[in-house]
């Protein structure tokens, strides 16, 4: 053990020293959780490097892969980062990779979130990997995560094809004691070979390099084999499993003390001789995996006459996170018996007593003042089409109606107002308008769209951490950057009203959105406020905490107005509002209370 | 040689209590003492005010999640949320728990009384106390975490927590925390 290599790291740190050490030239990506914190632990340990790697975060997914996949023809190793729904965005440039192949290693970084902890689905990235014919690398903790991304880029380089690593949240977001090789290959010299056979994916050259990806299909296969772990036992009863999941069934067996034969899955394809070679040793299997039944539908086409249980029979929970217990209960119920620890009642009675305390805006969010002058201006009678950041989190103020995807907001208004008569307000943030809002916003436009944007730039990518964007002026590396111009590129856009506000001034606010309601066409509302936590971060908030005066105890009863912004800082008594002691003075309350009870403490 | 004592660990508070810090510090000493360490995090949506949830595992090579009913201990920062994990907790284990209530936004708080009852039922030792007058004692409320790993610290085959400690705090913090973690630690063997 080397003690000096040895260090207690986060998976996506860990993955963060593996495509360092890799020696890659360019890193790209989109803030997702649960893939984000991979980037900025690059920019962190970068400096050590004589010839530091080019590292950007890109406007999008799709432009992320698309800009490695550049640099990776040039021959030099990249790395390109984001979350599974954002491998949604990168779908198109991937698939015809896949047949053009790469030169220098390209490993393709992608987080699943089993359990939607911060995602709005749960889908399997490994169905990618096989609709692209990609290798794909699954590892089960952060150990396997550095030294399967330092693997992928020799991988990629044999056979010249991009590599996915895919870990998912327990794998990212464990915390594990990892060891470190540290040795760092150099960077490849950059050179393009002009050949465009190989990358002009005219249909002529896409047909022979679509046969090319085909026949290195059974090569992959075997070269995978070895990553994969084959124990036979004398047990007819054989279990296969994969990524953290093999972790769950490693500790439920030695819990049930039984000793199966277990294949351990940690490359796709899984290699068919494998499989096979465990059929013909079981009479039954269970195959354990999170999200999609990728294993099982492969064992099931080879096992005969050998019973396959899984997810596809009932036995493997379908949906949501794995953990050690349905492990436990699904291994029980093949084997017969009773596995799984059980609860106390008394302890289940009193965890029903328990207050919840679901997500909201924070004191201070700007977005909280926003949401109050759209519902007041615009009212219950308006749809709120809504987008994905922290802005979600309007719908307990009854201001967001829908959220489906990355930049929905405006494309999807603009259905809503070709279909319905109601007046139709797309919300969005700053980061999310840049990612993929922008060409619904043209859409829009050109297509007679009659719809309210209210952009809530807040000047970050709040939700996956704070990450800059192009409208920032400041690049994944922290260096200054010409500012995209957000006003001029909606101006240029041809949208018929543009106003810009600062959220916390209601009045100010409120007027521009009555302006927008009134306007024809597309009219735009930027509501522009520093997130609360940047402003903390960056020492320019100034605090102003507010005080609840004696009168609002004479209209209490009957008010309670305060209550509709959902503020954590107000406290209600059975009598009285009270401001806590995080209250940071963003003055909203003040500003609605119709009896001036509240004033600056 | 990689020590094999185990110790599952359950750390649990609202954000910005410091149950993330208390794990780190907890796995940056197990790996500088050789052992095996894997912890899982998780934090929701919420940068403030939501559930945070830490799973420790000392001397594990399984996965990062404990399975129900077998952590050794439970530490949580706030009454509510240590009992919301309480599940995890072995009925050999022993819960430390902060009786200092964070309130939630509308809706009711039961009494701490029945959820330290409710501990007692479930485990075979539960150390209740005021964590957070004992954190501002030591000179800083944000020493809470100190607090609670302090009293942790004397159940855990580690000598080298208060030194990590040390490590990892702002300097000017210093002094508040090393007496934070001396306060916990007296708690238990109280």
């Amino acid at each position: 053990m080397q003690h000096g290599n040895r260090k207690f790291l986060l998976g996506n740190e860990a993955i963060a020293y593996g495509i360092l050490e890799a020696g890659v030239s360019l890193v790209s990506g989109y803030p997702g959780t649960p893939s984000s914190e991979i980037i900025p632990f690059i920019v962190q340990h970068v400096e050590r490097y004589e010839r530091p790697p080019h590292v950007e975060w890109s406007v999008n997914e799709k432009v992320a892969l698309e800009v490695a996949a550049g640099a990776s023809y040039c021959d030099v190793r990249t790395a390109v980062v984001m979350k599974h729904v954002g491998l949604n965005v990168a779908a198109d440039p991937l698939m015809t990779l896949a047949y053009t192949g790469v030169k220098g290693g390209l490993v393709l970084v992608v987080a699943d979130d089993p359990g939607c902890f911060s995602s709005q689905n749960e889908q399997d990235s490994r169905r990618y990997a096989q609709f692209a014919k990609i290798p794909c690398l699954d590892p089960s903790t952060p150990q396997e995560a550095y030294d399967f991304t330092k693997y992928a880029f020799a991988l990629s380089e044999l056979f010249e094809i991009p590599v996915m690593l895919r870990p998912t949240t327990r794998v990212s977001h464990a915390r594990a004691s990892v060891t470190l090789s540290g040795n760092y290959s150099d960077q490849r010299s950059p050179h393009f070979k002009k050949d465009p056979e190989q990358w002009v994916m005219v249909p002529a050259h896409a047909r022979k390099r679509h046969t090319e990806l085909n026949r290195i299909q059974p090569l992959l296969r075997a070269e995978l084999s070895s990553l994969n772990n084959l124990t036979l036992k004398k047990s007819r009863f054989g279990v296969v499993t994969a990524g953290v999941a093999a972790k769950y069934v490693e500790e439920a067996l030695k819990k049930l003390r039984l000793e199966p034969s277990v294949l351990r899955v940690a490359a796709y394809p899984a290699n068919n001789d494998q499989i096979a070679t465990l059929v013909s040793n079981s009479r039954q299997l269970l195959i354990v995996e999170e999200l999609e039944p990728v294993i099982e539908e492969q064992v099931n086409a080879l096992a005969g006459t050998v019973e396959v249980y899984g997810k596809l029979t009932g036995h493997v929970q379908r949906e949501g996170e794995l953990t050690v217990d349905t492990v436990l209960h699904s291994i029980g119920q093949v084997v017969g018996r009773l596995a799984a620890a059980d609860v106390p009642a008394v302890l289940i009675a009193a965890e029903h007593t328990l207050p919840p305390r679901p997500p909201v805006l924070c004191v201070g969010c700007p977005h909280r003042a926003t949401f109050y002058a759209l519902k007041k201006v615009f009212t219950k009678a308006a749809i709120y089409v809504g987008d994905i950041g922290c802005y979600t989190l309007g719908v307990s103020q009854g201001t967001i109606d829908t959220t489906l995807c990355m930049g929905a907001s405006i494309s999807m208004g603009s259905g809503f107002s070709a279909a319905c008569d109601k007046e139709i307000v797309s919300v969005i943030g700053d980061s999310t308008f840049i990612h993929t809002g922008v060409p619904g916003l043209i859409n829009a436009v050109y297509n007679g769209a009659r719809l309210t944007l209210v952009i809530m730039d807040n000047g970050t990518t709040a939700m996956t951490g704070h990450q800059p964007h192009p409208c920032t002026g400041v690049n994944a590396m922290g260096a200054c950057t010409m500012p995209t111009p957000m006003e001029d590129l909606i101006k240029a856009i041809g949208v018929q009203g543009l106003y810009v506000v600062d959220p916390c001034n209601l009045f100010e606010t409120e007027d521009a959105l009555t302006k927008a309601k009134n306007g024809d066409g597309v009219q735009v509302v930027i509501a522009r406020r520093p997130c609360i936590i940047s402003a903390k971060k960056a020492g320019t908030l100034v605090k102003a905490k507010k005080r609840v005066t004696a009168v609002c105890q004479d209209y209490f009863a009957s008010c309670k107005l305060c209550s509709t912004l959902f503020c954590p800082a107000i406290i209600y008594s059975e009598t009285s509002a009270s401001i806590a002691e995080d209250c940071v003075g963003c003055g909203v309350c003040e500003q609605i209370c119709e009896f001036d009870a509240i004033e600056t403490a | 040689m990689v020590k094999k004592t185990k110790f599952d660990c359950i750390i649990v508070g609202v954000g910005g209590q410091g149950s993330i810090f208390a794990s780190r510090v907890l796995g940056e000493a197990a790996v500088r003492e050789g052992y095996d360490v894997i912890s899982a995090e998780t934090h929701g949506m919420a940068q403030r005010g939501g559930t945070v949830e830490v799973h420790v595992r000392l001397g594990s090579s399984f996965g990062p999640l404990i399975p129900l009913r077998s952590a050794d201990a439970l530490v949580g920062m706030e009454p509510a949320e240590g009992l919301r994990f309480a599940r995890y907790l072995s009925p050999k284990g022993t819960a430390i728990i902060n009786t200092n209530v964070v309130p939630a936004t509308s809706s009711d708080y039961p009494p701490v009384a029945n959820l330290v009852k409710a501990l007692k039922d479930t485990c075979e030792r539960v150390i209740a106390y005021d964590a957070t007058r004992l954190a501002l004692d030591a000179g800083h409320l944000q020493t809470l975490n100190v607090v609670l790993l302090g009293t942790l610290s004397r159940m855990l085959p580690l000598s080298t927590l208060e030194e990590v400690v040390a490590e990892h705090v702002p300097k000017k913090a210093l002094d508040a925390n090393i007496r934070a973690f001396k306060l916990g630690q007296r708690v238990f063997d109280a």
